[in-house]
């Protein structure tokens, strides 16, 4: 009993312990110590890299505005590392540099009035959606005054002009020779939050200068790489002359006549090896051996030997001599021929092999001829067909050349023409006899405009379009024209003509 | 009845295998231990090692020590001054058995005792092994092999726990992760290739035992063709690089 007693007393001293503590506190509204407030702002914005995002909040109460600071800056996410991007009470002109995030991820953009006297603040937090300006539309690679950039027409037909300028401050020195979108599994070695070194993946657009070879964020345009880092060993020459990308087979570049690979189906850190093994000298058209190929073939010039690789292997791969019933006879080793043009033709329906027409001259008789090619891989034969070409041929006076991809036509362009040669077994004569005519115009441009580039390009299954590019003092522009079926011709109309300033080199549709 | 029995003679069993097990608290008296958890892989569980292996095959040429640091935990109540514990080499008797001074700094020097200590409240100290590079290590590897001895401050913990084995070569050994990873690239293991690659193409330096990202893996298997290539090419009567078993130096040529 006493031991209860106890208990209850001391138990009594647990509730003698809470007192009405009334203390002697005076509590003011926020509002009244710091009556600012902020208006004017969404809570919501969606903002375009390489555009430029300007606001203006009303302060409601802001008297005199030296007594206060103003702050602007972005954060991602959960991180807690912020970037000011601007000390001034409206944002003015700030261009997005945020690398582009898909939704639902958003930025915060956090608005800061301090007041310097009582020194407390008010927020205003926008949720900043950051999306790429740059996902659809063309990108044409042009240079002036020897300094390369790309162009981007985005879907409105709007040419936004020097976006890697824009991006980075800076341009390519010389002039451009070719760009590639590489879709995915560019993978870059990059700090995280923690300190450690990991693998993050990223699209990427190459750009091949006569005198550099970059690599930049295909959403922000962001420099990742230029010829110091390109490669794993910076090449003693940089004379980038092609770049061939297929999502399975990595990328290719060949760079003074030597040949670079990077397996992008496995882990990589974005760099290009080193050259393929061997003495060679290639010349700088390249084919793959199917959409899913991770196999090129190329023509040595050294060797007169048509080669093959793949982007993985450290040695370049002989090509097969012809079966005994082969439809040609002509081995691809030590070939009595020089190689004037490899035009990739269209890739077969099982996407196994690309069909090519290989452009030759022979070297003891100075004879010219098309080698009907097609290339699965492995190194196997690729002639199936040899047609002659006459000498008063005006394919042979060309410089800008490309293969119909599903019609047996090439198209070539002569300063401001457009012309058609047609590839078939039958000779001129026998075309003549049947009023045909190998060659023809197709198109004549503006006469002080020149051919530079020239695609047929497939714009989506079976519908293809034809891309010119054309230069002239006056700038570049871009045609394109639909196809009619599958055939040779197109409308004559053109779907769209573009226009900017410079000479441009290639095109290519993201 | 039988039946009884045995369950009697059960029960009995099962009381006899029961004893008070002797396990040694970490608050008793100071003992010291070797306590070398590494990954073997990085990436990999950590798992105690018994052993390290260096060579100076990937030690820059100009540098004739390389330093081997080896853990030692103590057990016990840390103290406020500093306590110095035993160890010596147990293998001297040995054939390839490490030689003080010609193949590591000894235990006794001026530098390396100042480590043989666990400092004052501290519970633990890592051990410089200051290995020299000596020519004899060109042609065999050689092994201290050291143990933890009691002295007034510590006792050895546990047997298993008490030695420690330091291996040293100046020749190429194969690498623990070379049949999973590098063979890929590189083909297989030999002592020439290995010091054609160190010289060719990966350098002096190279942590084999770390995983390679696949797409350098394929630099350098092109690198070590091309250069292979180059360096057949240079050897007089049509020479090639050779193992000393007499198999062709050769890398994967796909």
């Amino acid at each position: 009993m006493k031991k209860i007693i106890f208990q209850l007393f001391i138990l009594g001293f647990a509730f003698f312990s809470c007192v009405d503590d009334k203390g002697n506190y005076s509590y003011k509204d926020a509002d009244d110590v710091m009556p600012v407030k902020i208006e004017g702002l969404k809570d919501t914005v969606i903002a375009y890299t390489l555009t430029s995002l300007s606001l203006k909040p009303e302060l409601i109460g802001l008297e005199n505005e030296e007594n206060y600071n103003f702050f602007w800056y972005t954060y991602y996410s959960s991180s807690i590392e912020r970037d000011t991007i601007a000390r001034t009470r409206n944002l003015e002109n700030y261009i997005v540099t945020l690398d582009p995030k898909s939704e639902p991820a958003y930025y915060i953009l956090k608005y800061e009035v301090h007041d310097k006297r009582t020194n407390l603040r008010k927020y205003k937090d926008i949720r900043l959606f950051v999306r790429s300006d740059f996902s659809n539309g063309w990108f044409v690679l042009k240079d002036e005054n020897n300094m390369t950039d790309l162009d981007f027409i985005n879907e409105d037909g709007e040419v936004i002009p020097d976006i890697i300028e824009t991006a980075n401050g800076r341009k390519l020195e010389g002039e451009g020779v070719k760009v590639a979108f590489q879709a995915q599994n560019y993978d870059r070695q990059e700090l995280n939050d923690e300190g450690n070194l990991v693998t993050v993946r990223y699209s990427a657009f190459h750009v091949l200068s006569t005198n550099d070879i970059c690599s930049f964020n295909a959403n922000s345009l962001e420099l990742f790489e230029d010829k110091e880092g390109y490669y794993y060993e910076k090449p003693d020459v940089i004379k980038p002359q092609n770049i061939l990308y297929q999502s399975m087979g990595g990328l290719f570049v060949i760079n003074d006549n030597k040949i670079s690979g990077l397996y992008t189906s496995m882990a990589n850190v974005g760099k290009m090896d080193v050259y393929k093994a061997g003495e060679y000298e290639i010349h700088e058209d390249m084919i793959f051996n199917g959409s899913y190929g991770y196999e090129v073939m190329f023509f040595d010039k050294l060797t007169r030997s048509f080669r093959s690789v793949n982007s993985y292997s450290p040695n370049l791969f002989t090509i097969a001599n012809p079966g005994s019933s082969a439809a040609v006879q002509i081995s691809p080793t030590n070939m009595n021929y020089d190689l004037i043009r490899l035009l990739s033709r269209a890739v077969s329906t099982n996407s196994s092999y690309y069909n090519a027409y290989s452009i030759m001259k022979e070297i003891n008789t100075g004879e010219y001829v098309v080698f009907e090619t097609r290339f699965s891989g492995n190194g196997s034969f690729p002639f199936r067909g040899i047609y002659n070409i006459s000498s008063s041929s005006l394919l042979l006076t060309s410089k800008v050349m490309e293969a119909n991809r599903t019609a047996t036509y090439i198209y070539f362009g002569i300063d401001n023409n457009l012309y058609t040669h047609m590839v078939t077994a039958l000779s001129d004569e026998e075309l003549q006899n049947d009023g045909v005519s190998r060659e023809k115009l197709a198109y004549s441009f503006p006469s002080d405009e020149t051919i530079s580039y020239i695609e047929h390009y497939r714009r989506t299954g079976t519908t293809y379009d034809l891309l010119i590019l054309t230069n002239s003092p006056a700038g570049w522009k871009l045609y394109t024209f639909s196809m009619i079926d599958q055939t040779v011709e197109f409308n004559q109309s053109p779907t769209a003509v573009y226009t900017g300033k410079g000479n441009a080199r290639h095109v290519i549709y993201r | 009845m039988n039946r009884i029995i045995y369950i009697i003679l059960a029960v009995l069993l099962l009381f006899t295998a029961c004893k008070e097990l002797d396990v040694t608290r970490f608050d008793e008296d100071a003992k010291v231990y070797f306590y070398n958890y590494r990954y073997r892989v990085r990436g990999d569980t950590l798992t105690q090692q018994d052993s390290s292996s260096q060579s100076f095959f990937n030690v820059l040429g100009n540098q004739n020590t390389d330093t081997v640091w080896v853990y030692v935990f103590a057990m016990g109540n840390t103290e406020s001054f500093d306590r110095p514990f035993g160890i010596k080499q147990i293998n001297t008797d040995s054939t390839y058995a490490a030689v003080p001074k010609t193949h590591y700094v000894p235990f006794d020097d001026e530098y390396v005792s100042r480590f043989i200590r666990i400092p004052a409240n501290q519970s633990h100290t890592a051990i410089p092994i200051i290995l020299i590079r000596d020519e004899t290590l060109l042609l065999n590897e050689y092994r201290l092999e050291m143990s933890l001895i009691d002295n007034e401050y510590f006792e050895v913990a546990m047997d298993t726990l008490a030695r420690f084995v330091v291996k040293t070569a100046d020749f190429g050994t194969k690498p623990d992760i070379w049949d999973a990873e590098w063979k890929t690239f590189f083909g297989d293991w030999g002592s020439e290739k290995m010091r054609f690659l160190r010289d060719y193409v990966v350098g002096s330096g190279f942590n084999w035992e770390e995983r390679p990202i696949y797409g350098t893996g394929t630099y350098y298997k092109t690198k070590a063709n091309s250069e292979l290539e180059k360096y057949n090419a240079s050897l007089p009567d049509g020479e090639v690089l050779t193992e000393p078993t007499g198999t062709i130096v050769t890398f994967p040529t796909r």
